[in-house]
């Protein structure tokens, strides 16, 4: 390794050092399988998602690594190889909806989870400004409206400044603008070095937020890595010309094609995102071919999702 | 254990059933005794109610007065903390700030017997306050001779609240842990006891039953005149003896706080 190489050496140290490890863990809930064998590793300095549609087990999960829920089989570890409850206090967590007292205002609710966390004060109030409640800290919880509560929320997970968060649909709840702010956060958040691991059923949530992916559905893990690598940005084309099959072939030897559809005149498929129309259309005129409509568009990921879970 | 009393009480400082309950039995304890006072009656009874003020009488009176009102405000108390939690579901995002299962059941054992204490040295105040202006000669013994009773009645007063914990605990929801409660110390039990186990087995084993345990600390005071004056019930009486009610309830006491770990760690949050 060379010293002056940080990237290089920046990525092994992202590689080698597992924050969490989740080993074959399965759990059943009478006869549905909320969790079915289930194996992640989350490396420091990753924002995960955890992404799955409704009923595949994505907060299952996050309850059983946080100690909620006891798991049928197999085990997790966290950072040092401890899984006692105590561990929570080094962890920020959204769990599906907002808990907080109703009856004591926003400042009270935190204090009381800075208490337990044995956290400072003093980034109480940075925390309700960051989540734009500041104007609100005195009102009580049962006071607030439901994107209001799930600010409040996010705010609980940063008190403490813990090195790993964990977002159930952080997102639940919020207007357009509330999204925004709140992705955002997540951002500036991960910037910081904080490991974040975060479930969520919108696929473009984690498209926008997310570095790596792990894909379930009922419980199994369909695929996992790099959300470039599992989410490829595809590029779809539409084409027709009077020589379609011979334009596929010229097209073959340089790029990956997939989900090739005929229709009619008409052929689609989906290119590896490197590719360029000026090349096709290149290709096109120095083999005599005549192209009457070109159409190219990314995949959109949404349909690639379904194609995943649809499929297994 | 300062640190989970502290929690307790960031809890509950601004849980209005707390406060009220609190309110009302810092309020009815004196209350009630002075309500008696006031009784006008014959002047042969009025000596007799009289020296239900003077010590050491009193604490009897008055413990037996608190025996009621701890049944009621401190175990509702106790109950109503752990329901909180789990209807708010605070006892689960508690858990997922970091507060471990047992930390949970602790800061809940520690915030009673704190409560306990304050309680019992109120009714150490009220009662001195009614004994010394009802007392026409005061000597120190009237304080050492009723150390006993003291003890007692704190251990009433925590047994009253680790079974409001444990109903509220295995409950869960805030009404229907209210009438169990309720229901069972004052139908259930003793309805096995009179209506069963004396049918079955009558001997003292029939008392051997914890709210009737726990209540048998500070005894009616009148009751057990008058069970002396009537004699034995068929050959026993209807109260443990002090030793035994302390020892029987100790016992189930610890049994509970065994069930508030046991069930806790059981359950999924
Ligand atoms: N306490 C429970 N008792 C019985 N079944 C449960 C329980 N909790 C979850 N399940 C079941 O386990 C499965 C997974 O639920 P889970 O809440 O983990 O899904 P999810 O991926 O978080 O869904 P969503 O996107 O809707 O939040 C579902 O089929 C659900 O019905
Ligand atoms: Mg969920």
């Amino acid at each position: 390794m060379y010293l002056f190489d940080s990237q290089l050496s920046l990525d092994q140290i992202r590689n080698t050092m597992p924050v969490l490890q989740i080993n074959g863990i399965t759990k059943k809930y009478g006869r549905i399988t909320a969790v079915n064998d289930l194996h992640l590793t989350i490396n420091k300095g990753e924002i995960f998602g955890l992404l799955g549609p409704n009923g595949s087990g994505k907060t299952t999960t996050l309850g059983i690594v946080l100690g909620l829920i006891k798991a049928n089989s197999g085990s997790y570890n966290w950072f040092d190889g401890s899984s006692n409850n105590n561990q929570n206090t080094k962890i920020g967590t959204i769990l599906e909806t907002p808990n907080f007292y109703p009856y004591m205002t926003a400042i009270e609710n935190l204090e009381l989870i800075a208490h337990i966390k044995k956290a400072g004060r003093e980034n109480i109030e940075p925390t309700l400004e960051l989540v734009d409640l500041i104007h609100r800290k005195n009102s009580r919880f049962h006071t607030y409206s439901l994107g209001m509560k799930q600010r409040l929320a996010l705010a609980g997970a940063l008190i403490g400044n813990p090195e790993f968060l964990i977002l159930d649909e952080p997102t639940n709840g919020l207007d357009p603008q509330g999204i925004s702010e709140v992705r955002e956060i997540i951002q500036k958040i991960a910037h910081s070095g904080t490991t974040i691991l975060m479930a969520s059923h919108i696929l473009d949530e984690v498209e926008k937020v997310c570095s790596h992916v792990a894909i379930i559905k009922k419980g199994k893990l369909l695929a996992t890595g790099e959300v470039g690598s599992i989410l490829s940005d595809q590029i779809q084309v539409e084409l027709i010309s009077d020589n379609n099959g011979k334009l596929l072939d010229l097209l073959d030897n340089r790029y990956e094609i997939s989900g090739l559809n005929k229709s009619g005149e008409k052929i689609v498929f989906n290119i590896d995102a490197n590719f360029s129309s000026g090349e096709l259309n290149k290709l096109a005129f120095e083999n005599g071919i005549t192209i009457s409509h070109l159409l190219t568009k990314k995949t959109s990921l949404e349909q690639e999702f379904l194609e995943i879970t649809k499929n297994k | 254990m300062g640190h989970l009393i502290k929690l307790e009480w960031l809890k509950m400082k601004n849980y209005t059933a707390f406060r009220v309950l609190s309110f009302l039995f810092v309020l009815t304890f004196p209350l009630l005794l002075i309500a008696g006072k006031r009784i006008q009656a014959p002047q042969q009874a009025q000596t007799f109610i009289d020296s239900f003020y003077s010590f050491p009488t009193v604490f009897e009176i008055l413990g037996y007065v608190g025996n009621w009102l701890a049944f009621f405000f401190l175990g509702f108390m106790a109950l109503l903390s752990v329901t909180n939690d789990y209807t708010n579901k605070t006892l689960r995002q508690n858990m997922l700030t970091g507060l471990s299962r047992k930390e949970f059941i602790l800061s809940k054992l520690y915030f009673v017997a704190a409560v306990c204490g304050f309680v019992t040295l109120y009714y150490i105040l009220i009662g001195s306050v009614f004994g010394f202006f009802n007392t026409p000669k005061i000597y120190l013994s009237d304080f050492t001779d009723s150390l006993a009773i003291f003890g007692k009645f704190y251990l009433m007063c925590f047994g009253y609240c680790v079974f409001g914990l444990l109903i509220g605990l295995i409950i869960k929801k805030t009404g229907l842990a209210l009438f169990i409660y309720l229901a069972y110390t004052m139908f259930i039990e003793p309805g096995i006891r009179w209506g069963f186990h004396s049918r079955v087995i009558n001997n003292s084993t029939m008392h051997y039953y914890p709210l009737n345990a726990i209540e048998d600390l500070i005894p009616n005071p009148l009751k057990d005149k008058a069970d002396a004056f009537q004699g034995n019930f068929e050959g026993m009486t209807i109260f443990l003896s002090s030793t035994e009610a302390i020892l029987v309830a100790t016992i189930y006491i610890a049994l509970f706080i065994f069930l508030l770990f046991f069930v806790i760690n059981k359950r999924d949050l």
